[in-house]
C-alpha cells in the first residue's frame, strides 16, 4: 500500500487511527504492529514470511547477545547469523539477477535468472534492512539496550509510516517513544500539516512533472531537441526530489500523528552551493547510516590519507549500489565520490567565493547525476548525453515548456524554503493555515482520483 | 473545546477523513460513468488465491478509486486545477486553439514505449504490422482496391495546433504508407483527402470535443472521392439538414477542459430502400421496437427504416447515432443513385472505422447497394465477401485508428 492512494487515505487511515487513538496506551504498539503488518502485506502477501523471519531472527539474536554477554563466541555467532540472514534477504531479492547476468556476460555462461514476475523487491526492504542492521550492530557493540518486547521490536521494524521509503529511523531515535509517548492535539495538528504538504509534493509536483520526463523518454533521446533533453532531465530532477522528500515528509507527519518524532530526511538540497553541502541536505538519514555503519567502522578519517580515500570510495560505491542493482547506480555513486574528492582537495574553498556560480555548478552536476541515475541502459545514457551536449534544434521544447511552465515555477519555489517561510509567517494564522491545507488536500484528492482515470473510450472507432 | 478551536486542521482532517470514509462505504456503487463514458470497477470478490497473487489488492484499489464519492466532481476539480497551472494537455489530449481538443498521437520506437502509456501512443511495430496486414490483403486479390487514410484534426487544422506540438507527422507517415502499399499492388488507387480538407481548414470540418470529422468534413472528402471515381456527387443543398446541439465527444470524456463549448452535429436525413445490419439485440433489447429481424446474405440482419439511431441524440455518445453505431455487416440499398444505370445494380464494398459513418449517407447517391464492414465486429469472412461482384472496394480508416489496428486489419486475410 502507498500513502498517495485513496485506499490509504479513506480506508486505512481512518480505521487504523480511530482504533489507535481509542485503545489504551499499552495496546497502542500492538495496534501499530498489526496495522503495519497489514500495510506491508497488502498487495504482496507472499513476502509476509520474509518480514516475520527478519523480525524474529534479530529479536532473538538481540536477546541471546544480552544473555551471553560474557561469552564472546556466542555473541559473535548470534550477531553474524542475524546479520547474514537480514542482509541475505536484501542481497537475494535485490541483487541476485544483477550478479547472475554479469556472470553470464563476463564468462559467457547462461545461468538462469530469477523470473522478474516472482522476484521483485519486497516492499521497503532496502530501508527496513538498514534499520534492523543498525539495531543488531548497536546491540553487538553494546551501544544500546536490547529490546525485550517482541511487539515493540516488531513495531519498530515494520512501522508503516517509514516502511516504504524512509526516513531510515534508528532504534535509539524512537526507543523512548516506543515505551511511552504523548499524543497531543498539537502534535496531530502539526502532523496533519506535514502529511498534506508531503502528499502535495508527491501528487501535485512529482507525479505531474514526472510525466514530462516519461514523455521525453518515450520520444527517444535521439529524436528530441537539445533544449527538450535538458528540460526532461530537469523534470526528472524535480520528480525525484519531490517524490522522495514528499514520501519522507508524509512519513514524518504520520509519525507525528502517532506520537513519534522521526528524523528529518531532506533539507532543501537544491539550494546547496557544493556537492558536499548537497549530501548534507539530501537523504540525510541514509548518509548518516553509511557514515555510522560503514565509514567509521572502516576507520573513518582517523587513518592515513590513502586509507581514508579508500574508505570514502567504499561508502560511495555502496551508496550507489544501494540505490539500485545496476551499473548506472554504481557509476552514479562513484561520480559523487570523484566530485566530493575534488571538492575536498581544493574546490570547496573556491566555491565559497561566488554564490551564483557555485549554485549553478551544483545544479549542473546534480542534473548530470540524475541523468545517470535515471537511465539504466548505458547505451541509452550515451544517447542522452550525446543529445544534451550537442546542438540539436527543433521547437518541441516550446510545447512542453508551455505545458509545464506553471508546474516548473511551483517546483522551483518548493525547492527553496519559500513555503516554509510562508508557513512561519502567514501560516501562523490558524484560519489561513487551515484553509490552505484544506484546499491543498482537496486538490490532491482530485489528482489521485484522476490518476487512474484512463477512460475506456470507444476510441478506435 | 478551546483545545479543538486551537487546532482546526487536525480536527477538520479527522472529521473529513472519517465522514468521507463512512459515507463512501455506504454510498451505492455505480455501474457506469456517463461523465467519463466508461464502465466502473465493481467490488472484487475475495479469494485467497487472488489475495496471494496481489490481484485482489489491485482490483480493490481500482474499485475504491472508481466508486469514490463524488468522482465526477473530483475529476472536474482536477481539470480546473490543471487549467490554473496553465496545462495545455490532459490524458493525451491537447488543448488547441479555438477550443479544439486534439489527440496527441505519437508513434514511438518500441524500445522507448512504456506499457503505462495511454492509447495515444503507438509503437512503430504496431504501424508496421498494420501495413503488413494491408499489404497481404492487397496481394491476395487481383482486384482494384481503393484506399484512403483520413487525417485527424491536428494534422489538418494547423493554425489551432500549439507551437512545437509533438504529434506524429501524419502527412509524412501517410505518404510512406501509400508508397509501401502501392509497391505491393500497382493497381491500388489512393484517394488522398488531406488536400481538400486543408483547403477547408477554416470551416467546421472536425468536432472540437470528439475525434471524428463533422459531416461537412466528410462531405469534402466525399466530393474528392467522387471526383477521382468519376461519380456525380450529391449537392449538400439538396439534402435535408438537421442539427443536434450539446455534443461532448470522446476527447472531452478524456480531457474535461473547463469552459469547453459543446459541438453541434449536423446530420442529413437520407432515405434508403433498405438498411439492415448485424445488431446485438441482447445488449440493446429496446432496439426491437425500431425494426424487424430479416434473414439475408446468409446472416441474421436487423432491418430499420432510417440510417440514424436518433435515440443516441438524447445520450452522451451522440456520434453513435450515425449508422446505428458500428456493425460488423451493414447492407444499404439506395433508391436515389445519381449514377444509376438501368438493369445494373452497382455495388460498393467498404471496409471502415467509425469515421466512415459520416460519409456513407452521401455514398448512397452513387451506388445502388453498399456493403459496410467494420472489421472489429466482422460477421462474415472477408474471403467469402471478396467472391462477390463489386464495382468498387474501398478501405477507409482514419490515420489514428489505422496505425493501432493491426489486429483488426488482420481479418482482411481471412
Amino acid at each position: 500500500m502507498v500513502f498517495s492512494s485513496l485506499l490509504f487515505l479513506f480506508r486505512f487511515l481512518p480505521i487504523v487511527f480511530l482504533i489507535y487513538y481509542l485503545v489504551p496506551a499499552k495496546l497502542k504498539n500492538t495496534v501499530l504492529f498489526l496495522a503495519s503488518l497489514f500495510f506491508y502485506t497488502w498487495g504482496e502477501p507472499k513476502f509476509f514470511p520474509v518480514m516475520l523471519i527478519s523480525i524474529g531472527v534479530n529479536y532473538v539474536a538481540g536477546l541471546l547477545m544480552e544473555k551471553y554477554d560474557q561469552k564472546e563466541g556466542i555473541r559473535r555467532a548470534c550477531f553474524w547469523f542475524s546479520f547474514a540472514v537480514t542482509l541475505g534477504f536484501l542481497l537475494f531479492f535485490k541483487y541476485t539477477n544483477f550478479f547472475l547476468s554479469n556472470l553470464n556476460a563476463a564468462f559467457g555462461l547462461s545461468l538462469p535468472l530469477l523470473p522478474a514476475s516472482e522476484f521483485h523487491l519486497p516492499l521497503g526492504i532496502s530501508f527496513y534492512t538498514f534499520q534492523i542492521l543498525a539495531y543488531t550492530i548497536d546491540v553487538y557493540r553494546r551501544k544500546i539496550k536490547v529490546e525485550h518486547n517482541l511487539i515493540d521490536f516488531g513495531a519498530f521494524v515494520v512501522l508503516f509510516p517509514q516502511l516504504i521509503a524512509g526516513p531510515i529511523v534508528l532504534y535509539p531515535d524512537i526507543s523512548r517513544e516506543l515505551k511511552s509517548r504523548k499524543i497531543t492535539l498539537a502534535q496531530v495538528d502539526e502532523g496533519v500539516g506535514l502529511f498534506i504538504m508531503g502528499l502535495a509534493s508527491k501528487i501535485l509536483l512529482a507525479d505531474t512533472i514526472g510525466s514530462l520526463w516519461t514523455e521525453v523518454q518515450m520520444l527517444g533521446f535521439s529524436n528530441v531537441s537539445t533544449a527538450l533533453a535538458w528540460l526532461g532531465v530537469l523534470a526528472y530532477s524535480f520528480q525525484l526530489y519531490f517524490d522522495f522528500s514528499g514520501y519522507s515528509l508524509m512519513a514524518i507527519g504520520l509519525g507525528r500523528m502517532l506520537g513519534f518524532y522521526f528524523p528529518q530526511n531532506f533539507n532543501y538540497p537544491y539550494i546547496s552551493k557544493s556537492i558536499t553541502e548537497f549530501w548534507r541536505r539530501w537523504h540525510i538519514t541514509l548518509s548518516s547510516w553509511f557514515r555510522e555503519y560503514v565509514y567509521i567502522p572502516l576507520g573513518g578519517n582517523r587513518v592515513k590519507k590513502s586509507r581514508q580515500f579508500f574508505n570514502i570510495f567504499v561508502v560511495w560505491f555502496l551508496t550507489g549500489f544501494w540505490h539500485g542493482a545496476n551499473w548506472n547506480f554504481i557509476l552514479w555513486g562513484l561520480y559523487f565520490f570523484v566530485l566530493l574528492m575534488i571538492e575536498k582537495t581544493f574546490l570547496l574553498k573556491h566555491l565559497q567565493k561566488s554564490r551564483v556560480l557555485s549554485h549553478l555548478y551544483l545544479i549542473f552536476f546534480v542534473m548530470i547525476s540524475w541523468a545517470i541515475f535515471a537511465v539504466s541502459d548505458l547505451s541509452m545514457l550515451g544517447e542522452l548525453f550525446a543529445r544534451m551536449f550537442s546542438l540539436a534544434g527543433g521547437n518541441d521544447w516550446m510545447y512542453y515548456l508551455r505545458d509545464y511552465a506553471g508546474v516548473l515555477v511551483l517546483s522551483v519555489l518548493a525547492s527553496t524554503p519559500f513555503f516554509k517561510i510562508l508557513a512561519d509567517t502567514w501560516g501562523k494564522n490558524r484560519i489561513v493555515r487551515t484553509v490552505f491545507l484544506s484546499a491543498l488536500l482537496m486538490v490532491c484528492i482530485a489528482f489521485m482520483v484522476d490518476s487512474t482515470y484512463s477512460p475506456f473510450l470507444y476510441f478506435n472507432f | 473545546m478551546k483545545q479543538i478551536l486551537k487546532y482546526p486542521a487536525a480536527v477538520l482532517f479527522g472529521i473529513f477523513i472519517l465522514t468521507f470514509f463512512l459515507v463512501d462505504v455506504l454510498n451505492e456503487d455505480r455501474y457506469m460513468s456517463e461523465f467519463e463514458n466508461m464502465k466502473l470497477q465493481q467490488k472484487p470478490s475475495f479469494s485467497w488465491s487472488d489475495f496471494a497473487d496481489g490481484s485482489f489488492g489491485n482490483n480493490y484499489v481500482t474499485y475504491i478509486n472508481h466508486q469514490i464519492l463524488g468522482r465526477d466532481n473530483w475529476i472536474s476539480l482536477k481539470a480546473a486545477a490543471d487549467m490554473g497551472l496553465g496545462r495545455i494537455e490532459s490524458h493525451g489530449v491537447t488543448f488547441g486553439g479555438d477550443h479544439y481538443l486534439m489527440e496527441k498521437l505519437q508513434i514511438v520506437e518500441d524500445k522507448n514505449y512504456s506499457s503505462a502509456a495511454s492509447t495515444n501512443v503507438v509503437k512503430q511495430t504496431g504501424l508496421n504490422r498494420a501495413n503488413g496486414m494491408m499489404t497481404s490483403f492487397l496481394e491476395m486479390y487481383d482486384r482494384e482496391i481503393t484506399f484512403s487514410l483520413v487525417p485527424n484534426s491536428y494534422a489538418i487544422l494547423k493554425d489551432e495546433v500549439p507551437v512545437g506540438f509533438p504529434g506524429a507527422d501524419q502527412s509524412e507517415y501517410s505518404s510512406k504508407i501509400y508508397e509501401q502499399l502501392k509497391a505491393a499492388d500497382e493497381k491500388l488507387q489512393v484517394v488522398d483527402f488531406s488536400k481538400t480538407l486543408s483547403e477547408h481548414s477554416g470551416e467546421y470540418i472536425y468536432y472540437r470535443t470528439d475525434h471524428h470529422w463533422t459531416t461537412l468534413g466528410a462531405y469534402y472528402a466525399y466530393e474528392e472521392y467522387c471526383r477521382q471515381k468519376g461519380l456525380t456527387p450529391v449537392a449538400l443543398k439538396d439534402l435535408e439538414a438537421n442539427t443536434v446541439e450539446d455534443f461532448y465527444g470522446t476527447f472531452y470524456s478524456k480531457a474535461k477542459r473547463p469552459g469547453q463549448p459543446a459541438d453541434t452535429i449536423t446530420w442529413y436525413d437520407v432515405p434508403t430502400e433498405e438498411f439492415a445490419f448485424v445488431a446485438n439485440l441482447r445488449q440493446d433489447p429496446e432496439l426491437q421496437e425500431y425494426g424487424t429481424v430479416v434473414q439475408e446474405d446468409g446472416l441474421e440482419l436487423f432491418s430499420v427504416d432510417s440510417m440514424m439511431d436518433k435515440r443516441k441524440f438524447e445520450v452522451r455518445d451522440k456520434y453513435a447515432a450515425f449508422m446505428w453505431g458500428n456493425s460488423g455487416y451493414v447492407k444499404i440499398k439506395s433508391g436515389h443513385n445519381l449514377n444509376h444505370q438501368d438493369g445494373k445494380t452497382s455495388r460498393l464494398l467498404l471496409f471502415k472505422d467509425s469515421y466512415a459513418n459520416s460519409i456513407i449517407p452521401y455514398l448512397t447517391y452513387n451506388y445502388d447497394e453498399i456493403i459496410v464492414v467494420d472489421l472489429r465486429y466482422a460477421a462474415k469472412s472477408v474471403k467469402e465477401l471478396m467472391q462477390e461482384e463489386f464495382d468498387d472496394i474501398f478501405v477507409m480508416y482514419n490515420f489514428s485508428t489505422y496505425v493501432s489496428s493491426a489486429s483488426d486489419l488482420a481479418k482482411l486475410k481471412f
